[in-house]
C-alpha cells in the first residue's frame, strides 16, 4: 500500500481548518441558536466529548498500527492503565499532594508511554500475528492484574496487593469533575468537559499530523512497507520501532486519564478484550494510515449505537415472517450484534482502505474496485460468471488463468 | 489533485451530515424541559413539581421506562431476557388495563455490552435525548456503579436496579431502589444456615472473580471468621474460563467438608458435574441464589445436583401447579412468544409487577418524586411468582430481604423449612403462594 | 508428585480443546495469512446445528449410538459447507485487500454468528450430550483421575492431526492445498485452481471447528459464547506452537493447557490466564516464529 504521505497546504485548506476549529470551539454552545437547536442539545456536547476522547486514543492506535504497521490488539490496555494512573493520582494525589487534573492526565501520558515504549522491545522480534497475539495477551491479563490482591509462589504467599490501589472489583469512583471556580456561571460542567477534552484532542491531532509529515513519519512508513528497505535506508529499526510503540502508550495514557476524568469512574471491565477489538475495527473501518480516517474511526466508535439503531430500523415488521425474520422488539433487541456486524462485513468488503479510502476513490485518487482491471469483480458475481463461461465453453474449459499478483501475495506464503 | 480532493472532503462533509441527521433521535418530546440547558447539579427533580409543569417520560396517555442491559457482544447477553419478561408484563398491562391511570407504559432498553463505559454513554442517551420518566432494573454491577451518581444527580430514578452490591441500597438514596438480593443479606443468610448445620466443619469456596464472587468470598470469609468453621481452599475463576475441571480438582484436593459455589450456573453446573462424574466426589454443596434456578439443574444433571442446596426468594418455573407460576407462563406466550418462560423472565416480570404497583401507589399525579414514594409504599406485597413478600420504605429501599432455603430433590428446586427473614421492615405476610396470594403468620401453611 | 501429574494430565485434557481449534486456525493462516477470529463462532453454530439434529433424531432410537454420530457426521459436514460459502462470498473479495480488512471481516463475522445463535437458539447455556463411548466412571491410572470424555477429547485431537496429516502429505488434493498455500501465483502458473484450495481450506478449519465444538460442548455447556474463551486459548497456543505448522498448533494448544493449569495449581487460580500469556509471551521472544515455526523469508 504505497501512497504519498505529504499532501501540501493550500490557502484552501486552510481556510477549512479554521471553519473547522471555530466549528469545534463553539459546538457546545451551539445549541442555543435557533437553526442547530433542532438537532443539537446537551447531550450532543457529551458525546462529542466521547468523540474526543476516542480520537485522542484511536490516534494513538494509528500511529501504531496504520502507520508503522505493528498490530495492536492490546491499545485498550494502555488506555486502562493511563485511566487507572490518572485516577490513582486525582483521588489520592501525590506524596500528600493534591494533584490537579491537567497534571494527572499527562502524568499518566508519559507512564503510559514509558510502559508503552519498554514493551516495544518484545515486539522488536515479533511481527503481524504473533506480535497481534502478544499484544492481546496484554488486553487479556490487565483485568486478572488489576483485581490482584495476592498470589503464591512457590509455598510463598506474595501480597502483592494491586486491588488496593485500583479498588479491585469494584473499581475506582472519583469526584465528580468540575470547572474551576473562576469560571462557575460561564461553563456549564458538560460544557467545561467538553474543553477540557477537545483542546488536548486538537492538540494531539495536530501533533499526530505533523508526527506523520516528518522524519519519524516517514521513517514509521518505511518500517511498515518494508522493515528490510528501512534498515538499508538508515533508519534505527529498534528505535522507531519502540518510539512507535510509545507514542501510542502517550496518546493512550492522555485519552484513558480524561476518560477517567470525564466519567469519574474506572472499573477493570471499563476496557477489555472486546473494546481493544473494536478499537482496532474503528481504525481499520475509518481508513488506515490516515488522520482523517481516525476522526472517522472515532466518530464510529462514538455513534456505533445509534448506528446499529439506524441499521435495525430499516428491517420491516412483517407478521407472517415471524420466526425467520425479526419483528418484535425482543427479536431486534437479540440481533444487535447482527446489526452491528453485517453492515460492517459490506462496508469492508466494498471499502476494504476504510472511509478515508473512499474519500480517495471518490475523489480520484485511488481506483474503485470496479475501477481497477486488476481486482476482480468476486463473490456471488463471479460465481454465476464462472457458471455461465463453463456453460457456454462445454466440458473442456478450464478455470480461467487470472492475472498475476504483486508482490504482496507472495510475502504471505 | 486538489480538486478530487475537494470532492472527497465534500462527500464526507456530506456523509457526516447524514449521520447526524440519522442518527438524531425523533424522540425529542415537543416541549423541552428548560433544565436542558443549565448546569447538571439540578435540584432533586419533582422537589417543588407543581401539576402543571412538564414531568419527563410522562404524558397523557404513555410512561417511557429505560434500561440498559447487555444483548450484545458480551457473555452475559443471556441474561437480556429479563428485559423481555418485563415488557410482557407491561405489554400486558396495557392491553388489559389500558395501563396505569390511563398511561401506558413504553420501555426502551439500551445496549451496554456489559460494559461500564458504554453504560455511561446508554444511561445518559435514556435520560437526555430518550427523556425517560425512570430507569428500571438495569443490570449489571459494575455497569450500574458507573451510572449511580450520574442518576442520582439528575434525580432520575433507578429503580430495582439488577446488582447486589452493598452500596447500592446502603446508605439509602431517596431515587435507588435495589431487586436482587444484596451481597449483605445473602452472606448473612448463608453464613446462618452453615453455621447452623456444619459447625466444626472444613469448607471450601468457588467464586467468580467479578463483583459478586469476589464481594461474596471476602465477606463470607468475614462472616466466619470467629466461627468453628475453617475455609480450607478458595479458588477463583475468570468469566472466561469455562472448563472448571481443574479448579474442581484443587478444591478436592483441600479436601473440604462442603462447598459453597458462589457462582453463576454454568460454573456451579460445570464443577457439580465434573466433581460427581469424574472426581467420583460427593461433597455437599451450597449454591450462591443466583444459581438456585432450573438452569444449573440442568447443567449438572438431575442426579449429580441432588441434594444441592440454594435460597431463594421466588418460586421456581417448574412448580406449574402454582396458579401464579401459571399466569407467569402465560403472559409470556401471549406476549413474548418467542421468549421461553424461565427464572429470569420471573425476575424481569416481578420487576415489572413492583413498578405497576409504585406506579398505582403514586396516583395519578405521576411525578418521579411521587414514583419513588409509591415504591417506598409497597408493603407485604406478593408477586406472581414470589415465594417471600416484599416490603419496601423510606429507610428500607431492598425488596429482596426474605430467604427461603432450598434443595435439589428429583431434579426440581424444592423449599424446606421455614422462610427466614432479614427484613428491616417487617410485615404482616411472611410468605406467598398462588397468584399474590399472602400467607400470613397465623395461618397455616 | 501425584498432584504434579494429575495437574499435566487435566491440562492436557484442557489442552486437547485448544489444539483442536488451533489446528483449524492454522489451516486458514498457512494458506490465507487471515487470522479467523470467526473460527469459534463458526464451530459454535455447527454445534448447535448438531443439537438441533440431535434433538430431532432423539425420536428414533438407532442402533450404535447413531442417534449421536450421524449429526455429528452431518453437522461437520454442514459446517464444512458452510466454510466454503463464507470463504467464497465473504473473503474472497477482500482478498486484494490488506490483511487487516480480512481480519475485520472475521471478527465481524464471529459477531454475527453469535448474535444469530443468541437469536435462535437464545443466550442461556444447555446440556450437550457426549457420545456413550465417552460416558461412564472416570478411568484411574495411578495418581491420576481422567474422565473418558477428555481423554476422547484428547484421542480425537490427535485423530484429526494424522487424518490430516495423511490428507496433506500423501493426496494429490492435499499436495494441491498445500501448494496453494504456499505460492498462489505459481499454483495458477501450473493450472492449480488456486481459489478451490483456498474455498477447500476453508471448509476443511470449518469441519475441525465444528468436530471440536462437539467434543467441548459436553464439558463447556453449549451457549453462544461458549467458544469465547477457547478461541482466545487456542490463538495463544496456535502462536505459541508457530502458525506455520500444524504440529505446532496442537503442541502448542497443548503446551498451553499444561502451562495455565499448573499456574492454577502451584501460583493461584486467579491469574492463570496471566501467567499463562506471560509465558507464551516469553516464549516468542526466545523464538519469535513459535516454538516449531520457521522464520519466513521476506522479499523486499
Amino acid at each position: 500500500m504505497t501512497r504519498s504521505v505529504t499532501r501540501t497546504l493550500t490557502q484552501r485548506r486552510v481556510l477549512a481548518l479554521i471553519l473547522l476549529l471555530l466549528l469545534v470551539a463553539v459546538f457546545p454552545y451551539l445549541y442555543t441558536w435557533p437553526f442547530f437547536g433542532a438537532f443539537l442539545n446537551p447531550f450532543r456536547t457529551f458525546q462529542a466529548t466521547r468523540f474526543g476522547l476516542w480520537l485522542i486514543i484511536l490516534l494513538g492506535l494509528q500511529l501504531l498500527t496504520g502507520y508503522s504497521g505493528q498490530i495492536s490488539l492490546g491499545h485498550a490496555a494502555l488506555v486502562a492503565v493511563g485511566a487507572y494512573v490518572a485516577a490513582v493520582l486525582m483521588n489520592d494525589g501525590f506524596m500528600g499532594q493534591d494533584v490537579p487534573v491537567a497534571v494527572a492526565v499527562l502524568a499518566a501520558g508519559l507512564f503510559t508511554a514509558a510502559l508503552a515504549f519498554l514493551l516495544g522491545a518484545p515486539a522488536l522480534r515479533l511481527s503481524g500475528p504473533y506480535l497481534a497475539i502478544a499484544t492481546l495477551a496484554l488486553i487479556i491479563a490487565l483485568p486478572q492484574m488489576l483485581k490482584l490482591e495476592s498470589f503464591s509462589f512457590a509455598g510463598q504467599e506474595i501480597h502483592a496487593n494491586i486491588a488496593r490501589w485500583t479498588g479491585g472489583v469494584e473499581g475506582l469512583l472519583l469526584d465528580r469533575p468540575r470547572a474551576p471556580g473562576s469560571l462557575e456561571g460561564m461553563v456549564t460542567e458538560r460544557q467545561w468537559l467538553y474543553y477540557e477534552v477537545m483542546v488536548p484532542a486538537v492538540i494531539m491531532t495536530f501533533m499526530a499530523w505533523n508526527i506523520t509529515r516528518s522524519r519519524i513519519g516517514r521513517a514509521f512508513v518505511a518500517i511498515r512497507d518494508t522493515e528490510v528497505g528501512a534498515e538499508q535506508m538508515g533508519v534505527n529499526l529498534a528505535l522507531y520501532k519502540m518510539t512507535a510503540f510509545g507514542l501510542s502508550g502517550l496518546y493512550a495514557g492522555v485519552g484513558g486519564g480524561l476518560f477517567a476524568y470525564t466519567e469519574a469512574f474506572m472499573s477493570p471491565d471499563s476496557f477489555e478484550v472486546v473494546k481493544s477489538i473494536t478499537m482496532l475495527v474503528a481504525v481499520v473501518l475509518g481508513g488506515m494510515a490516515s488522520i482523517i480516517g481516525t476522526v472517522f474511526g472515532a466518530l464510529f466508535m462514538a455513534f456505533q449505537n445509534e448506528m446499529v439503531d439506524a441499521f435495525s430500523g430499516l428491517i420491516p415488521s412483517v407478521g407472517f415472517l415471524e420466526g425467520y425474520l425479526p419483528t418484535t422488539e425482543s427479536d431486534f433487541q437479540r440481533l444487535r450484534g447482527a446489526f452491528y456486524s453485517i453492515p460492517l462485513i459490506i462496508f469492508i468488503i466494498f471499502a476494504p482502505g476504510g472511509v478515508a479510502g473512499l474519500i480517495r476513490q471518490v475523489g480520484g485518487a485511488a481506483p474503485t474496485w470496479w475501477q481497477a482491471g486488476r481486482l476482480r469483480v468476486t463473490g456471488l458475481a463471479a460465481l454465476a460468471g464462472q457458471v455461465r463461461a463453463r456453460w457456454r465453453a462445454g466440458p473442456d474449459r478450464t478455470d480461467p488463468v487470472d492475472q498475476p499478483q504483486d508482490s504482496d501475495e507472495e510475502k504471505q506464503a | 489533485m486538489l480538486a478530487q480532493l475537494r470532492r472527497g472532503f465534500l462527500l464526507a462533509a456530506v456523509v457526516l451530515a447524514g449521520l447526524l441527521i440519522l442518527s438524531c433521535g425523533e424522540e425529542e418530546e415537543a416541549g423541552e424541559t428548560p433544565a436542558a440547558g443549565s448546569p447538571a447539579v439540578t435540584e432533586p427533580a419533582g422537589a417543588e413539581t407543581p401539576v402543571a409543569e412538564e414531568v419527563p417520560g410522562v404524558t397523557d396517555t404513555e410512561i417511557l421506562l429505560g434500561a440498559h442491559f447487555p444483548l450484545s457482544q458480551s457473555p452475559a447477553s443471556a441474561y437480556a431476557v429479563i428485559a423481555d419478561g418485563q415488557r410482557a408484563y407491561w405489554d400486558y398491562i396495557n392491553e388489559t388495563e389500558g395501563g396505569v391511570y390511563g398511561r401506558k407504559i413504553k420501555f426502551i432498553v439500551g445496549d451496554d455490552h456489559y460494559n461500564p463505559a458504554d453504560t455511561v454513554e446508554v444511561v445518559r442517551k435514556l435520560v437526555e435525548q430518550d427523556k425517560v420518566f425512570a430507569i428500571v432494573g438495569g443490570l449489571g454491577d459494575p455497569c450500574q456503579l458507573a451510572v449511580i451518581d450520574y442518576l442520582e444527580e439528575e434525580g432520575v430514578p433507578d429503580l430495582f436496579l439488577g446488582g447486589g452490591v452493598v452500596k447500592f441500597t446502603d446508605p439509602v438514596v431517596k431515587t435507588r431502589i435495589g431487586m436482587t438480593l444484596d451481597y449483605g443479606t445473602e452472606v448473612d443468610a448463608m453464613a446462618d444456615y452453615i453455621k447452623e448445620n456444619y459447625s466444626g466443619k472444613r469448607m471450601g469456596i468457588l467464586y467468580q472473580s467479578d463483583t459478586a464472587g469476589t464481594t461474596g468470598m471476602e465477606m463470607m470469609t468475614e462472616a466466619l471468621k470467629d466461627s468453628d468453621i475453617e475455609i480450607v481452599s478458595r479458588q477463583g475463576y475468570d468469566f472466561v474460563e469455562a472448563d472448571l475441571t481443574p479448579h474442581t480438582q484443587r478444591l478436592k484436593n483441600d479436601n473440604p467438608d462442603f462447598v459453597d459455589l458462589m457462582a453463576n450456573p454454568g460454573a456451579a453446573g460445570s464443577v457439580i458435574k465434573v466433581a460427581r462424574e469424574v472426581l467420583d466426589w460427593d461433597v455437599p454443596f451450597i449454591l450462591s441464589a443466583v444459581s438456585a434456578n432450573e438452569f444449573t439443574i440442568a447443567l449438572a444433571g438431575a442426579a449429580n445436583a441432588e441434594g444441592a442446596v440454594s435460597a431463594t426468594s421466588g418460586k421456581m418455573i417448574s412448580e406449574v401447579d402454582d396458579a401464579g407460576v401459571q399466569r407467569h407462563i402465560e403472559i409470556m406466550k401471549q406476549y413474548a412468544p418467542n421468549v421461553g418462560p424461565s427464572s429470569l423472565t420471573e425476575y424481569g416480570m416481578n420487576i415489572a409487577e413492583l413498578t405497576v404497583q409504585a406506579l398505582k401507589n403514586a396516583g395519578p399525579n405521576l411525578t418521579r418524586e411521587s414514583l419513588v414514594e409509591g415504591a417506598e409504599a409497597i408493603r407485604d406485597y406478593c408477586c406472581l411468582t414470589c415465594a417471600v413478600p416484599i416490603n419496601l420504605s423510606p429507610t428500607d429501599h431492598r425488596p429482596s430481604e426474605t430467604v427461603w432455603f432450598d434443595r435439589v430433590e428429583n431434579g426440581k428446586w424444592v423449599r424446606f423449612g421455614e422462610p427466614i427473614s432479614y427484613e428491616s421492615t417487617p410485615g404482616k405476610v411472611i410468605a406467598c403462594k398462588g397468584a399474590g396470594e399472602p400467607v400470613y403468620a397465623d395461618e397455616e401453611e | 508428585m501425584g498432584e504434579f501429574i494429575q495437574t499435566v494430565a487435566t491440562g492436557l485434557s484442557m489442552g486437547s480443546v485448544y489444539a483442536i481449534i488451533a489446528v483449524a486456525i492454522v489451516l486458514i493462516y498457512r494458506s490465507t495469512g487471515v487470522m479467523n477470529f470467526a473460527q469459534g463462532e463458526m464451530a459454535m453454530f455447527g454445534t448447535f446445528i448438531a443439537w438441533s439434529m440431535i434433538s430431532y433424531f432423539s425420536a428414533w432410537s438407532l442402533p450404535l449410538d447413531m442417534n449421536y454420530w450421524l449429526p455429528f457426521f452431518l453437522a461437520v459436514l454442514i459446517a464444512g459447507l458452510m466454510g466454503a460459502a463464507v470463504e467464497r462470498i465473504v473473503l474472497r473479495p477482500v482478498e486484494e485487500a490488506p490483511v487487516l480488512s480480512s481480519v475485520i471481516v472475521t471478527l465481524g463475522l464471529f459477531t454475527m454468528f453469535n448474535s444469530i445463535a443468541v437469536w435462535r437458539y437464545g443466550g442461556i447455556a444447555k446440556p450437550f450430550p457426549s457420545p456413550s463411548v465417552f460416558e461412564g466412571s472416570a478411568l484411574s491410572v495411578g495418581p491420576v483421575v481422567i474422565s473418558r470424555l477428555n481423554i476422547g477429547v484428547f484421542a480425537v485431537s490427535l485423530l484429526v492431526m494424522l487424518i490430516l496429516y495423511v490428507f496433506l502429505n500423501y493426496t494429490k488434493v492435499g499436495l494441491a492445498m498445500r501448494a496453494a498455500a504456499q505460492n498462489r501465483a505459481a499454483c495458477r502458473m501450473v493450472g492449480v485452481p488456486a481459489g478451490r484450495m483456498l474455498t477447500m481450506g476453508w471448509a476443511l478449519s470449518a469441519a475441525v471447528g465444528a468436530v471440536a465444538g462437539m467434543l467441548v460442548a459436553p464439558i463447556v455447556f453449549l451457549s453462544p459464547n461458549m467458544m469465547f474463551a477457547a478461541l482466545m486459548f487456542a490463538f495463544a497456543g496456535a502462536v505459541l506452537g508457530g502458525l506455520q505448522s500444524l504440529p505446532g498448533a496442537i503442541v502448542g494448544g497443548l503446551l498451553l493447557g499444561v502451562i495455565q493449569n499448573a499456574a492454577g495449581t502451584y501460583i493461584g487460580s486467579e491469574i492463570d490466564v496471566t501467567v499463562a500469556f506471560v509465558v507464551i509471551v516469553l516464549v516468542l521472544l526466545v523464538r519469535p516464529a513459535g516454538l516449531l515455526g520457521h522464520r519466513v523469508v521476506r522479499r523486499v
